[in-house]
């Protein structure tokens, strides 16, 4: 029998269809064009560069203090550790001194950050599966870190903290006394959140067996971060098999776990993140504690506006919540960088998409894009 | 990772060490492909992630695009750089997505951005600009001459 408009049922069951740019589940302006047949992806095609601003190009015409306040842009919600990764270039090309009150305090704040930044996702993340309560409280217990971040740089979510050398202010006692207070809470606030997302039966069936990464495809993706580690690659920069290579800060002075998974499929990289936070917390605490007993310079003495960084080039690596963050830096020894480059870990989680998808059920589009944790500002740039 | 290794193998390769920079290591463009999959299939040196690829635009004077693969190791946790030199005049290179799949959004990020041509990769687009965008922004001689967006003035 002839379907309608004189279509085989063949015809008529085969659709292009287009999800964004303004979609509410994609956070931010992605724009995949998928091809259907019934329900099934057959192929999914992402199209990025929609909030492209330029910010490669804009780095060579401003000094490196101009470009300071930009970098934390990139990714709204984890702003420090793009700060960070510049700092860390142009301190490592100029050979500054970064003492080690000012590395417990980058500590704090990246892995605050982190812990913010996880709550988002899961909050977000649920709500696109179609919970709505995990939003309230996720963003209770964000809002309370964002008011902390407040208190200690004067911004919520574009921080500006670090400077070259050091950060604008030292944490006061009292700030820190906030921190260890509102830290005692949390491990009993992720609890609650197990007990109702790890354990309801309606997450764990639409999250289980979707959207499955093997180890191998992982790494030809060049796929990073809490990805990579729910696929059971223990590979963290924080805390690298070799440590002389890899590791930054004052990460091997602390003690903590990192999670890793088996499957590597959307249930998995929840599970890691989830546990990802618990650890957050334990290296907030060992922080803290080291704070409050020593005490130590940490306003930079350079000249920030002045800074010339002597020629050379430098690729710094950072453990960011999506993923390695990299910053390379070409310096001609002037004020301004010669070449700039950010790497992203969004980037790359938006290209495994299309590999992601095929064969996969189109309700379960945002099941699997959701867990990936992909923020569109850092992939444009 | 060990220089005289892969210079045993491969003759033409060179060891570039600048004060204050990283080392890395030139080679000859036709070698790309064959010396990326090498250093990852190796069991030694077992480079199994391209973090990123960077271009440089050296300059007009030096007529030189300059490519950097960085490379990682998780087994070993070994960093590597190779880096090749494009000629400005007709910039061109083999693709490596045969090897290493997430090279594809770089190299079309290259050719949006630089205008690099990437041999045998099957669909290079503009990734990040608009797709009837004149010109390639992060060249050093470029200028925005597009009369369409003189109204942005």
């Amino acid at each position: 029998m002839k379907g309608w408009f004189g279509m085989s049922n063949q015809q008529l069951t085969k659709m292009k269809i287009n999800i964004g740019p303004q979609h509410p589940s994609t956070h931010g302006v992605l724009r995949l064009v998928l091809e259907l047949d019934g329900e099934i992806i057959k192929s999914c095609e992402p199209i990025i560069g929609y909030l492209h601003r330029g910010m490669e190009k804009q780095a060579e015409a401003r000094t490196y203090l101009q470009y300071l306040p930009m970098v934390d842009r990139i990714d709204y919600l984890s702003g420090f550790f793009n700060s960070y990764a510049f700092c860390n270039a142009v301190e490592n090309l100029s050979q500054i001194e970064v003492s080690k009150r000012t590395q417990y305090i980058r500590v704090l704040t990246l892995e605050m950050n982190r812990l913010s930044s996880h709550l988002l996702w899961l909050g977000t993340y649920l709500l696109d599966m179609g919970a709505t309560s995990p939003l309230f409280y996720t963003f209770r217990d964000r809002e309370e870190i964002l008011s902390l971040f407040e208190e200690l740089t004067g911004q919520r979510l574009m921080y500006n903290y670090y400077t070259f050398g050091g950060v604008r202010h030292d944490a006061s006692d009292d700030w820190l006394k906030k921190i260890a207070d509102f830290i005692k809470k949390m491990p009993r606030k992720i609890q609650d959140y197990e007990n109702i997302i790890t354990n309801n039966p309606i997450f764990v069936t639409r999250a289980k067996n979707i959207g499955v990464i093997s180890k191998s495809s992982a790494l030809q993706y060049s796929i990073t971060g809490p990805n990579l580690r729910a696929c059971g690659v223990p590979f963290d920069l924080r805390a690298s098999h070799h440590p002389e290579k890899f590791r930054y800060l004052i990460y091997d002075e602390l003690d903590f776990d990192i999670p890793t998974a088996l499957n590597g499929d959307s249930f998995d990289r929840y599970a890691v993140r989830i546990s990802e936070m618990r650890e957050c917390l334990k290296i907030i605490s060992q922080c803290v504690d080291w704070l409050l007993t020593n005490q130590g310079d940490v306003i930079s003495s350079i000249k920030q506006p002045l800074l010339k960084v002597p020629e050379g080039e430098f690729i710094s690596n950072v453990e960011a919540p999506r993923g390695i963050c990299s910053c390379y830096i070409k310096s001609d020894g002037s004020g301004n960088p010669y070449r700039l480059k950010w790497r992203t870990g969004s980037y790359y989680a938006v290209q495994i998409l299309p590999m992601l998808l095929e064969n996969s059920y189109y309700p379960d589009l945002m099941a699997i894009f959701g867990s990936l944790d992909v923020i569109l500002p850092e992939v444009d740039r | 990772m060990n220089f005289d290794v892969l210079k045993e193998k491969f003759p033409n390769v060179e060891l570039i060490k600048n004060e204050n920079s990283f080392d890395k290591i030139r080679i000859e463009n036709s070698k790309l492909v064959e010396i990326l999959s090498f250093l990852k299939n190796d069991a030694e040196f077992d480079f199994n992630r391209l973090n990123t690829i960077i271009a440089i635009d050296l300059g007009i004077d030096s007529g030189n695009f300059e490519l950097i693969y960085d490379l990682h190791s998780i087994g070993t946790g070994e960093q590597g750089r190779i880096s090749v030199l494009v000629d400005r005049n007709s910039p061109k290179i083999q693709s490596i997505i045969n090897v290493f799949k997430s090279a594809y959004f770089d190299e079309c990020e290259i050719f949006d951005l630089f205008g690099i041509n990437f041999d045998k990769n099957p669909n290079l687009k503009r990734l990040l600009m608009p797709k009837g965008w004149i010109g390639h922004p992060l060249r050093k001689d470029y200028q925005q001459t597009d009369e369409r967006l003189v109204w942005n003035e």
